[in-house]
């Protein structure tokens, strides 16, 4: 749920800041996403005779107008205003509607709310289940997707045009007599839970978070879902901002396509016959913050190998003359992939994959945000730059050819983004909720070609308040603050959810944990893994006591097997009395790659190597290192889930030694509730455990009662999951 | 046309072949039913339709009538020739095209299972 950056028009290009997904959990290493991939289609080259390629682009050619369709407009008995554009290009049609019904509009402690009551809506009515209004829809060759973003709920329905009736009839059934099932709504919730805690712990994500908390303050703008905002929702507080807010007073209606207007209006008039009301007015939104200097805020996230920063400022609202001009300096800035962001900190420097800048335009005032995720290494360098750039772009006037091409990208690829029905009942519904007039669609190159170069280089002087910006970097803070100092900014230092730190707590302090070892009973454990659902192999556990020259040791082995891309064995043994260490035995393949670790303890040194799969083939990692006192080896942790003193909202900071990275990170579990689990084993009642700090969030639910054996384990927002099928 | 499963565990690959292959067999020796029928000619359509809104999507639908119907004219017929299937055609092509002395089974199974462990 990331909130108003992504379902905004927003200035710039697409970001690309999603990393690859690379799963490594205890010791089970496997890429998910190569077992997806299974057709490979091959492009083969023309054999044409080589031509001379010439050397530099084409000219634009003149700009011809764009011939958008006229609106008809209209206000329905109740108070819906609808807008048809009639465009018989293609049999299609997309039906759109609006209602103030956003995120703001949620009680504080409920951010959520909205995006619940959203994905609900299309989940069954008094007249249709869900299962049968997507028979309906999609046996017609349509489509009903509906979402809510800060400002507005929306439905969107596309179908062919001769199911005008059907899409409009489903509409009015939905904003009329949702039912919000109770087991819908619980797994809506768990759906929200899951991808939340998967977003938690993507560094761009948690940026986002904390920007939009600095920018915006206490306005409704700067709230973000948590765990427990998600958990306080609760099936009457949906009924009940359905009731409030799903309305017709303020409604908007677009439909777009092959379509009458009279008819529709016909139509429409009959479907929304029995809605009725007007929405409660809303609470006077609170001021933005304003800041009177520059801060440059670090995220600590330990261990990332990566910085994402970004630096930003509130910025325009949609209805501000200036969006002209900052259109083409953003453009200029960090538009794109010709933009100085991209040609400077990737094309020329090579710190990073991307770079790029961007406003969001929510109705209120949006923000501006210049990007990049850079390795560790380069984190001070790379923020100087893209610093210096957004300097760069408030003071300098940019060459005539940096503006002419920024205008030609901008006004020649508009025509691409209003071609389909959805597109243009789209651009015409943003147009009009965020106050626009009505020729704004269709004067937009023409007000944006008629910009002067005082014009954008005033407009960049006033609006890019670099004085007084927020900076953020999230990475490994003991790494880069050091880094971040000599840039002169005060710097202040928060965790991932946002709670300040201080210096001293960068560096992390293990938890005393008084581990109860004496539960861990011999005990044999099969699990059965299942990929989407779907049972696709098998693993198996086993705890054996042992003595090892004179020393009472517990030994950890296990096999995994998931379908044809991983089988592997592994024996971790540690100290029966302290836990520390002794050593780690892993063999085994992956997607056809050999993988194996050996590793040595020695008191607090460990020595060994590791064969790690990878795209380029396998890697060979040595090992010879010095460890922090407490340190685990990473695949004891789950070996000893039911020797943690387990208690509601207890949190444990674990360091432990990866061999297959060779390196030390901190492992955080964080008890996060009591559940009732069922798995082919039978019922068990369970402390659901999430692990956060490793390579991929993990969630464990470990037995409350002896012999506190691992339940299940599942991979946050993945669809791997193992269930206990059988202890002796 | 190309169907694939992948087996869970204990299940003989022979069993899941077996199982492909009735599917295939019934659609060459049943009716399949007429609003099923209908449900996949609305959904083609509607995706050529909506592929056919964007410059780039009319430019892949002339030059696919042009590689595989031989003919630009092959865009415009495209539906028609769609909507007219009947669910005897079914039946009669597939009993010709999916007749088993046509295919080819492949299975892939995985590396042998690794020692030790418990």
């Amino acid at each position: 749920m990331t909130r108003h950056s992504a379902q905004y028009p927003v200035t710039g290009s697409v970001q690309t800041r999603r990393r690859a997904v690379v799963s490594s959990a205890k010791g089970t290493v496997c890429s998910l996403a190569l077992a997806a991939s299974v057709v490979t289609v091959l492009f083969a080259a023309p054999h044409a005779a080589l031509a001379q390629y010439p050397t530099s682009p084409p000219a634009p050619t003149a700009l011809r107008p764009v011939r958008f369709p006229a609106f008809v407009t209209a206000r329905l008995p109740d108070g819906v205003d609808v807008i048809v554009v009639e465009r018989h290009k293609q049999p299609v049609v997309t039906v759109s509607l609006a209602v103030p019904g956003g995120n703001i509009y949620e009680p504080a402690d409920k951010v959520g709310l909205a995006d619940l009551v959203a994905e609900l809506l299309t989940k069954g009515t008094q007249a249709r289940t869900a299962d049968r209004m997507a028979a309906e829809v999609e046996g017609a060759g349509g489509s009903v997707f509906a979402s809510a973003d800060p400002d507005f709920l929306r439905i969107v329905v596309s179908s062919l045009s001769e199911n005008l009736p059907l899409a409009l009839d489903v509409l009015a059934d939905i904003v009329t007599h949702a039912t919000f099932p109770a087991n819908e709504v619980e797994l809506a919730r768990t759906r929200a839970l899951s991808s939340l805690q998967l977003e938690l712990s993507q560094p761009a994500s948690i940026a986002d978070r904390i920007f939009r908390r600095e920018v915006y303050g206490s306005h409704p703008y700067g709230r973000s879902t948590t765990p427990a905002s998600l958990r306080a929702v609760t099936r009457d507080d949906i009924v009940a901002f359905y009731g409030q807010r799903v309305r017709p007073a303020g409604a908007l209606l677009v439909v777009a396509g092959d379509v009458n207007a009279a008819h529709v209006r016909q139509l429409a008039t009959r479907a929304f016959a029995a809605w009725r009301g007007a929405p409660p007015a809303a609470a006077a939104e609170p001021a933005i913050p304003a800041r009177t200097r520059t801060e440059l805020i670090l995220v600590n996230k330990p261990g990332a190998v990566q910085s994402n920063m970004l630096a930003g400022f509130p910025f325009i609202t949609p209805r501000d003359p200036a969006v002209y001009p900052l259109t083409i300096a953003n453009k200029i800035l960090g538009g794109g992939t010709d933009a100085r962001l991209f040609l400077i900190l990737r094309e020329q420097h090579g710190w990073t994959y991307g770079s790029y800048s961007y406003f969001s335009r929510p109705h209120g005032t949006g923000a501006f945000e210049a990007n990049a995720e850079v390795r560790t290494a380069v984190t001070d360098s790379a923020l100087a730059e893209l610093l210096h750039q957004l300097d760069r772009i408030k003071n300098e006037v940019p060459p005539d050819s940096e503006i002419a091409a920024a205008k030609n990208y901008l006004a020649g690829s508009f025509p691409l983004t209003i071609q389909t029905a959805q597109q243009i009942a789209g651009a015409v519904a943003n147009a009009r909720l965020l106050g626009l007039p009505d020729d704004y669609v269709i004067r937009y190159r023409e007000r944006l070609a008629a910009v002067t170069t005082p014009q954008l280089t005033a407009a960049a002087r006033s609006h890019f308040t670099t004085d007084k910006m927020v900076i953020l970097v999230v990475g490994d803070g003991p790494t880069i603050l050091p880094k971040l100092k000599p840039l002169g900014y005060p710097i202040r230092i928060v965790d991932v959810e946002g709670n300040p730190l201080t210096e001293a707590d960068l560096t992390p302090r293990a938890t005393a944990v008084n581990w109860a070892v004496d539960r861990i009973a011999p005990v044999s454990l099969t699990y059965r893994v299942l990929l989407q659902g779907n049972p696709m192999g098998s693993a198996n556990r086993a705890f054996a006591r042992a003595t090892v020259g004179g020393r009472a040791v517990l030994q950890y082995s296990g096999s995994t097997t998931i379908g044809p891309f991983l089988s592997q064995s592994d024996t971790t043994t540690f100290d029966a009395q302290t836990t520390a260490p002794i050593s780690l035995r892993l063999a085994g393949t992956v997607q056809g790659q050999q993988m194996s670790v050996q590793l040595d303890y020695d008191g607090l040194h460990v020595r060994g190597q590791a064969r790690v799969p990878g795209r380029e083939g396998p890697r060979d990692v040595h090992v010879d290192t010095t460890l922090a006192a407490g340190t685990l080896d990473d695949n004891q942790v789950e070996a000893l889930l039911g020797a943690l003193p387990l208690a509601a909202n207890a949190r444990f900071t674990i360091p432990v030694f990866d061999g297959t990275t060779g390196s030390g990170r901190t492992l955080t579990l964080n008890v996060a509730g009591e559940e009732s689990v069922t798995v082919p084993a039978g019922t068990f009642a369970c402390w659901r455990i999430e692990e956060t700090g490793g390579e991929q969030p993990l969630a464990f639910w470990v037995a409350k009662d002896a012999p506190f054996v691992l339940v299940k384990f599942a991979m946050v927002g993945m669809p791997l999951a193992f269930e206990l099928t059988a202890r002796n | 046309m190309m169907l694939a499963a992948i087996d869970n565990q204990g299940v003989p690959a022979a069993r899941v072949e077996q199982l492909l292959n009735e599917e295939v067999d019934k659609v060459r020796t049943d009716t399949i039913a007429q609003t099923e029928l209908a449900k996949a000619q609305n959904q083609y359509r509607a995706g050529v339709v909506r592929q056919r809104q964007t410059a780039m999507g009319v430019a892949e639908a002339l030059q696919s009538a042009l590689w595989f119907d031989g003919s630009l004219d092959g865009a415009n017929s495209d539906i028609q020739r769609h909507q007219a299937v009947t669910t005897a055609d079914l039946r009669r092509v597939a009993q010709r095209y999916l007749a088993p002395e046509n295919r080819l089974t492949m299975i892939v199974n995985p590396p042998a299972q690794p020692q030790g462990g418990n």
